[in-house]
């Protein structure tokens, strides 16, 4: 009976969910594609000053216009997309490497250790994540890095409790009692049998996250705690272009614009790996 | 309850302890010396502004610098807990006393954000529920895809934009008072009407399901009673705690808001000690978050309790 009724409800969903990655997945790869190919294929350099051509609205020659020092800002927009890009993707890889090894650990092992681990997590849970990063940020100074550490600092917490969750349903699995007992080690029952299992829906997880790590590094720049002028990123493009802000809107639009398109594009490919996954409600990170 | 709410309450203070102990240490290990920072380093800069090496061992004795850590954190609890939380090295007044002037504002901006968040989350959820896989439902869900991409700096900066200088329809001039303060309130809720919304969606569809309303449809009650009286409060528990939190959340200030439309209040106050390396006032502010949260947290809690006896009669399945 159920089967009857959901098997062309599920076809629906799958033919509108497959929209939903085809379209956030180009979205993401154009913009991919364009800050990461972008600033070594451009003729105008992101730091290069050109006199006489200062914060020119957008036109043929200068697509984004030009900022304050004549420089071209679609090649700093692009590079500033390069560095916030790969930030986000650094701090994501580091967050999901330390919350699923001590999330797999604590749920595998129990007892002490799962207790302490999952003490810390509730304890970096409990933080509100943004006045956290940006405590982290004032103690130790300004800086790209600063924020990185700060922003993974906190997040992994996140990752660990899920993955533990997950591991604690799988750890009873034949396999892993086969592994046991031929004799693995602990070490590698964890990493070879566990892990590989955890992984797949914490990952789809994680895209939907990215998203939000996206804009709070942007966010935490914007505030100036993160990469420094001149260097161009996101945030710190839209805080430079906030002073010119009645003059010259450009400056504004077009980093938040791409800011954005990015996480919009993420969304939609959150949105539709998560319904492709699990069309029921799989854990969602809230504020 | 009674015993329930002790129990809960019991709870809060091993968090508090734990998080005081977080904070101090991360203000000790914080690089930079706060004899520096107050006076300027040893050794640079025009003779008249630096000064003397026993001077700066004087001012670390006072400041007790000079105690070993688990000292230094009984003294310093011990002032926290009397609400002596420093003086600030930019104005060397009490921090204590800063707070105070810049909460209110912040308070109001908090509370006003809320107000919009439910008034316009809740419709939202109910109307997407209600449609369930209409098009009224992929409409809600689309706008909230788009709302939940947009960073709320780049929002605020094009609203100010358009509706301040653009149009001239609001004062842009930065204030605490209330017409100062819809805008940057509405982008603050905006942020997370989306999450809101979606949530009371999935709770109320779920509801919506059960056999109570079956119940009180076959007694002849209206959908309109049946739908707000009957469904939407129950469905309302499970996104209570995240209300909580942004709440609390929004009352430790909106660092980014409050920056953007130029708002005197404690998320101003914060950034702007931070990039000074202020620390006695990073200090207290992590601190107020914290409290903040736990308070916020222990509410939502006791008001499950409240609302849900299965909750306080220790979590037996009644459905």
């Amino acid at each position: 009976m159920l089967r009857v009724v959901a098997g062309p409800l599920l076809n629906r969903f799958a033919a509108r969910t497959n929209f939903l990655i085809v379209i956030g997945g180009a979205a993401l790869g154009l913009i991919l594609l364009a800050v990461s190919i972008g600033p070594l294929v451009m003729q105008t350099d992101a730091l290069s000053f050109e006199r006489g051509k200062e914060l020119l609205p957008p036109s043929a020659d200068h697509w984004f216009g030009t900022d304050r020092f004549g420089r071209d800002f679609f090649a700093r927009v692009l590079e500033g997309g390069r560095v916030s890009l790969t930030a986000a993707f650094i701090a994501m890889s580091l967050i999901l490497a330390i919350g699923i090894t001590l999330g797999a650990i604590a749920g595998y092992l129990g007892s002490w250790v799962d207790g302490a681990v999952m003490r810390i997590v509730d304890v970096l849970l409990a933080l509100p994540p943004f006045v956290a990063a940006i405590a982290i940020a004032g103690l130790f100074g300004t800086g790209l890095q600063v924020i990185l550490i700060g922003v993974v600092t906190l997040w992994w917490a996140w990752y660990a409790r899920i993955t533990r969750g997950i591991v604690l349903q799988v750890k009873e699995r034949l396999h892993v009692d086969a592994a046991k007992a031929a004799g693995a080690t602990t070490f590698s029952i964890v990493f070879r049998e566990i892990v590989p299992l955890a992984a797949g829906p914490v990952i789809v997880v994680a895209t939907l996250d990215l998203g939000s790590l996206i804009l709070t590094i942007a966010g935490l720049s914007f505030l100036g705690l993160g990469e420094q002028p001149p260097n161009p990123e996101w945030g710190t493009l839209l805080s430079e272009g906030r002073a010119y802000f009645l003059v010259s809107p450009h400056l504004t639009l077009f980093p938040g614009l791409m800011i954005f398109l990015t996480v919009l594009a993420l969304n939609l490919l959150g949105e539709g790996l998560h319904e492709r996954l699990d069309p029921y409600n799989l854990a969602g990170r809230g504020g | 309850m009674l015993k329930y709410a002790l129990r809960r309450i019991l709870v809060v203070f091993p968090t508090l302890v734990a998080a005081s102990l977080i904070i101090f240490a991360l203000i000790r290990f914080a690089p930079g010396d706060p004899v520096d920072i107050m006076y300027g380093p040893a050794g640079m800069g025009h003779s008249t502004a630096t000064i003397s090496q026993e001077a700066r061992d004087k001012v670390r004795g006072q400041l007790g610098l000079l105690e070993p850590p688990p000292i230094q954190y009984a003294i310093w609890l011990g002032r926290v807990v009397r609400l002596d939380l420093g003086t600030t090295f930019k104005t060397r007044r009490p921090v204590v006393d800063e707070l105070a002037e810049r909460l209110p504002t912040t308070a109001k901006l908090a509370f006003l954000s809320f107000g919009i968040l439910l008034v316009t989350a809740i419709p939202l959820g109910v109307v997407s529920a209600v449609n369930q896989g209409k098009a009224a439902d992929h409409g809600v869900r689309f706008v909230a895809l788009v709302f939940s991409a947009m960073p709320s700096f780049w929002l605020g900066l094009l609203l100010l934009y358009l509706l301040g200088v653009q149009w001239d329809v609001i004062d842009i001039s930065g204030g605490s008072e209330l017409k100062h303060l819809i805008l940057p309130a509405a982008v603050m809720a905006l942020g997370i009407v989306p999450t809101i919304s979606r949530l009371l969606r999935a709770s109320l569809i779920s509801e919506l399901g059960q056999l109570y309303i079956v119940f009180a449809r076959a007694q002849g009650l209206s959908d309109g009673v049946v739908l707000w009286r009957h469904a939407v409060r129950v469905a309302v528990l499970p996104i209570m705690a995240l209300l909580g939190l942004y709440l609390g959340g929004a009352l430790g200030g909106s660092v980014i808001v409050e920056s953007i439309f130029s708002i005197p209040g404690v998320g101003k106050w914060v950034l702007d000690s931070i990039l000074g390396r202020d620390f006695p006032v990073v200090q207290a502010y992590m601190l107020l978050a914290v409290v903040i949260i736990a308070t916020a947290n222990l509410v939502v809690d006791l008001s499950y309790a409240v609302l849900d006896p299965r909750i306080r009669f220790g979590g037996r399945q009644v459905a």
